[in-house]
């Protein structure tokens, strides 16, 4: 090309700049604090690898860094998946197509302290849902969703799809609007029926579209907070406590900030190592 | 993808059956909302909390709406939100896909470390970078500024990564013939690129706006004014600490919202274009 | 030639976010009227409440306006902030050196601030005579090493809300059979859930819930220097096993342990409990659920063998980072003055701190049209005498009534014993108060 060499460099510029201030140089910082006891109001004191070293003694931690894949294996698949389906049914030509792309983008402007208590109505003990199952007789007695440490996490993590849904499905929406119609018409000239198309028109042309999915959805569970802060507050004993959750107790409510950064940086790194693979995995074919 | 060109042999019972599912799909997605929505409506007497939960108000009213509007200065916050809102929309899907440009199209040193780099921006929480953000914006004279709200959100990770997906679906031939024709690299950004992705443009730009409207945290942290309060931050008070009226919640909620879903109804309009059509065909 | 647009566009770009940033001017001007303060000075004091608004705005603005008038030379600047989010705003503003001068926070919060110096010290601060106009256990509700960290406000005392509908319908009398003890209370659970399938007493468990219903059934926390773990005795057995066998044979709610407080409301509202502690929130529930509040009958908290009860203080403090802590003081000193309290407690059921306020016959005598708001004020202030701080600010407090929950959890979910569970906690109590 015959572009100036300093071309990328400019049209990077901007955003660069932003990211610097606001992100980059606080991360650095979050960094440094997490090899010192910064409590927030004294001033910190470097105290090396400690933070780390009592941070992988700590069994919370372990609890939470597990609970917290638990939670990425669950939420991933799903949110990358069904916003296919969601995308393709909603990219109809109907009447009224705009009204429903508005129903099911609505979960994800409502804010979770209000959806929240109705969840709650939906897993109380005495709930819709223990209701439904009552009548379809799949249950003898109640299941307490979020009460219990077996269920409580599976429990919150329905919400999170709930809510995630609709976001992936315009992301999805907006892929489709790229596929050329050309493909379709080819596709129908061979014969090809609808499942077809999806399969082998729809779905590889959308993976650009895929990847961001499943980074974005892989990223948000990994920093889940508000849905366990609302739903369950961690509990019980623990079980549907996150990473986050403990990174936002240890600092907040007991002024560890340095400890809170140490737990924030491993959680950074393991992100940071998911992510490179997904690249690497899926993004090969399209990363130019 | 356009189902009804596929060869049906009644294209009526399809349609019933597409119908049918959408509106399976819909009660799941709002059945909260319903909650939300009677709440709302309920008239004083009414135990809102009342077991079986009951959907239909019984004296439905609108006064819980009138109440909250009366509440705080209700269209001084809508204002502030609005202009957050606008000016962070704006300035994300600008820089976003001015970043992601050279990110899909250029070969230049450091490019897969600055995307990694950049992504990196979502790895960790928001609580752990908030005291040095507001350090330094405190330095660069941005408390109680809406620039102060909009400025940390105006270049995101999930902004460049979106734009810079959407110019990959983009056939290359298309910059070349206009480089050809003697485009510099801003014109075939801003005059071939820009157009041909609005769908995810105007993703980012539902994204961004939602985004920004609902934000909490970060408003509440950097304005210490109360004539610059934002929407979310007003509303808030209506969870006070001795009374908290749900009628009331529920009715500023549904308030916060209708913006965003007008500004949803009117975009995803974008959405049914084929953008791509005109440009391969023609 | 080429790059000419793109440099023009970043210009623009540049202006744009330049000149949006220009109305900051006047905020930096406000912080530097902050710098000159001290005695007769002028100065601008900054201060922060918990969710007050807006049922309080009128009221707090009153007594704002009262203080300017009464000290033309200092100006008070009010920010009302969410509770939820209050520690988050003032570790921020802390850590950048940008603290206010007077705020509302709850005790258990400020210790921390007060354990690390950041609070002012109000021994030193307000005057001996002052002080003597206090509550005594509130004032000393906000000590901590030695030091008092604060000027206490508003308290209350633990008063059960009671629904009648609930305690007929069970065939018992409200008059008569309404729980005074833990022994009680089990008692109604029981009836209460035989008979009407819903649960008499929800307990909650919530943050140092756990610590206060032991010390109420006579246990003691730690020894007498807080060094070590002194509740791994009979008493503390006693409290392990109550709830255990309240929550496993379902006579509380599963939310019991799980939940915030919010879920011992709703469910109360939603007429599904009999019998719950939470007088806080009865004017939530005038306003959500008028028909159980017609309902409510306001009685003495359940306590146990102790015979204690427990007193809750909100208070207000003074950051050392302040630049005017002469008029900070001095507007925090006239805030919770008797006359204003006063007024404060007439406008939602809490009682004041100050001893002149609570002589006011408001709190003694019942009106012939008296509301479950009206008595559960007087019910309040008629047990304050009998009332103190159970739990005492202690430094690692959130560490230690942890890990007291985790292993009550334990007990209650069935995974170890009660005395197991007590093991544990004595264990993990003695590893934090050995930091």
């Amino acid at each position: 090309m015959r572009t100036n060499k300093l071309t990328p460099y400019l049209f990077l510029l901007p955003g660069l700049i932003i990211l610097g201030a606001f992100i980059f140089y606080p991360m650095l910082q979050a960094f440094w604090l997490s090899m010192t006891d910064y409590n927030m109001i004294a001033d910190a004191e470097f105290v090396g690898t400690t933070n780390y070293e009592n941070l992988f003694q700590d069994d919370l931690f372990w609890k939470t860094l597990t609970n917290t894949f638990i939670y990425l294996i669950g939420v991933v698949p799903a949110l990358v998946i069904i916003p296919i389906f969601l995308a393709v049914l909603v990219n109809q030509k109907l009447k009224g197509i705009g009204f429903f792309r508005s129903a099911y983008y609505i979960p994800v402007v409502t804010s979770l302290v209000v959806a929240g208590i109705a969840w709650d109505w939906v897993y109380k003990e005495n709930g819709l849902l223990n209701y439904v199952l009552d009548i379809l007789n799949i249950i003898s007695e109640p299941i307490h969703w979020l009460t219990s440490t077996q269920t409580a996490i599976f429990a919150v993590m329905v919400v999170t799809i709930w809510k995630g849904l609709g976001y992936y499905m315009i992301i999805y929406l907006a892929g489709l609007q790229s596929i050329p119609n050309d493909l379709y018409e080819a596709a129908d000239i061979d014969g090809a029926n609808w499942w077809q198309k999806v399969t082998r028109v729809t779905i590889p042309m959308l993976m650009p579209f895929v990847l961001i999915v499943t980074i974005m959805s892989s990223i948000a569970a990994m920093k889940v907070f508000e849905e366990i802060y609302i739903m369950t507050g961690g509990g019980p004993l623990h079980s549907s406590e996150t990473l986050v959750f403990y990174i936002y107790t240890e600092a907040f409510d007991r002024l560890n900030m340095g400890y809170a950064s140490a737990a924030g940086v491993v959680l950074f790194l393991i992100t940071l190592v998911l992510s490179i693979i997904n690249i690497k995995f899926m993004g090969k074919d399209n990363t130019a | 993808m356009e189902i009804s060109k596929t060869k049906t042999n009644n294209p009526i019972i399809k349609k019933f059956f597409l119908y049918l599912l959408l509106i399976i799909v819909t009660i799941f997605m709002i059945g909260p909302f319903l909650w939300l929505l009677s709440t709302a409506l309920k008239s004083g007497s009414e135990n809102i909390f009342q077991y079986p939960p009951k959907l239909l108000p019984e004296n439905p009213t609108l006064t819980n709406f009138v109440k909250v509007m009366d509440t705080f200065p209700f269209w001084r916050y809508l204002f502030n939100s609005v202009v957050v809102a606008v000016l962070t929309v704006f300035l994300n899907v600008l820089f976003c896909s001015l970043a992601a440009y050279p990110l899909a199209r250029m070969k230049f040193k450091g490019k897969n470390t600055i995307f990694i780099l950049v992504l990196s921006t979502m790895m960790i929480p928001f609580q752990l970078l908030m005291i040095p953000v507001y350090i330094i914006s405190l330095k660069l004279g941005l408390q109680n500024t809406y620039m102060g709200m909009v400025l940390p959100h105006v270049t995101t990770a999930f902004g460049v990564f979106l734009m810079r997906q959407a110019f990959l679906t983009v056939p290359k031939e298309l910059d070349e013939s206009a480089r050809m024709d003697g485009a510099n690299s801003f014109q075939i950004w801003w005059r071939i690129l820009m157009p041909l992705v609005k769908p995810s443009m105007v993703t980012l730009m539902i994204f961004t706006f939602v985004s920004a409207w609902g934000d909490f945290l970060w408003p509440l942290i950097i304005v210490n004014d109360q004539d610059m309060f934002t929407l979310p931050l007003g509303l808030n008070m209506l969870q006070g600490t001795f009374t908290s009226d749900w009628r009331l919640i529920a009715a500023g909620a549904i308030i916060s919202m209708i913006p965003i879903i007008v500004f949803f109804l009117f975009l995803q309009r974008f959405f049914i274009k084929g953008a791509m059509n005109g440009a391969i065909k023609g | 030639m080429k790059k000419k647009s793109l440099i023009s566009l970043l210009l623009i770009i540049a202006m744009l976010v330049m000149s949006a940033c220009g109305n900051s001017d006047d905020s930096s001007a406000k912080d530097g009227e902050k710098k000159e303060s001290g005695g007769s000075e002028e100065a601008t004091i900054e201060f922060w409440t918990m969710q007050l608004k807006p049922t309080f705005t009128d009221y707090i603005e009153g007594v704002i306006a009262d203080f300017e008038k009464e000290n033309p030379n200092i100006k008070v600047k009010w920010l009302d902030v969410p509770a939820a989010d209050l520690s988050q705003k003032i570790l921020t503003a802390v850590s950048s050196d940008s603290a206010p001068d007077v705020v509302n926070l709850n005790p258990t919060f400020a210790s921390q601030l007060a354990d690390l110096d950041a609070l002012v010290n109000m021994d030193e601060a307000v005057a001996e005579e002052d002080q003597k106009k206090y509550v005594q256990g509130a004032w000393e509700a906000n000590q901590i090493n030695g030091t008092t960290f604060a000027i206490p406000w508003y308290l209350s005392t633990e008063v059960s809300l009671n629904n009648k509908a609930i305690y007929e319908e069970a065939g018992l009398d409200p008059e008569k059979d309404i729980p005074v003890t833990y022994e009680d209370a089990k008692k109604v659970a029981k009836t209460v859930k035989e008979e009407t399938g819903k649960y008499g007493y929800f307990p909650s468990l919530d943050l140092s819930l756990v610590l206060q219903h032991m010390v109420k059934m006579g246990a003691d926390l730690t020894n007498e220097d807080g060094t070590k773990a002194a509740f791994n005795t009979d008493a503390g057995l006693k409290a392990f096993e109550y709830f255990t066998e309240l929550y496993q044979d379902d006579l509380i709610p599963r939310e019991a342990l799980t939940g915030d407080q919010r879920s011992t409301i709703d469910m109360y509202q939603a007429g599904q409990v009999a019998t719950f502690m939470g007088s806080q929130f009865i004017s939530q529930i005038k306003e959500n659920a008028p028909d159980i509040y017609e309902n409510t009958l306001p009685s003495t908290g359940i306590t146990g063998e102790s015979g204690k009860k427990t007193i809750s203080v909100q208070n207000i403090v003074v950051p050392e980072q302040t630049e005017s802590k002469e008029a900070a003081v001095k507007f925090a000193l006239f805030l919770t003055n008797a006359e204003n309290q006063l007024e404060f407690s007439k406008l939602t059921p809490i009682l004041p701190s100050a001893v002149e306020a609570l002589e006011d016959p408001y709190f003694t005598e019942a009106g012939e049209d008296a509301e479950p708001v009206d008595l559960v004020r007087i019910q309040s202030a008629a047990q304050l005498d009998e009332s103190e701080l159970l739990i005492k600010p202690m430094d690692n407090y959130d560490e230690l009534r942890q890990a007291m929950y985790d292993a009550i959890s334990e007990a209650m979910l069935g995974n170890m014993s009660p005395q197991e569970a007590l093991d544990q906690a004595e264990a993990a109590w003695n590893e934090i108060l050995s930091k």
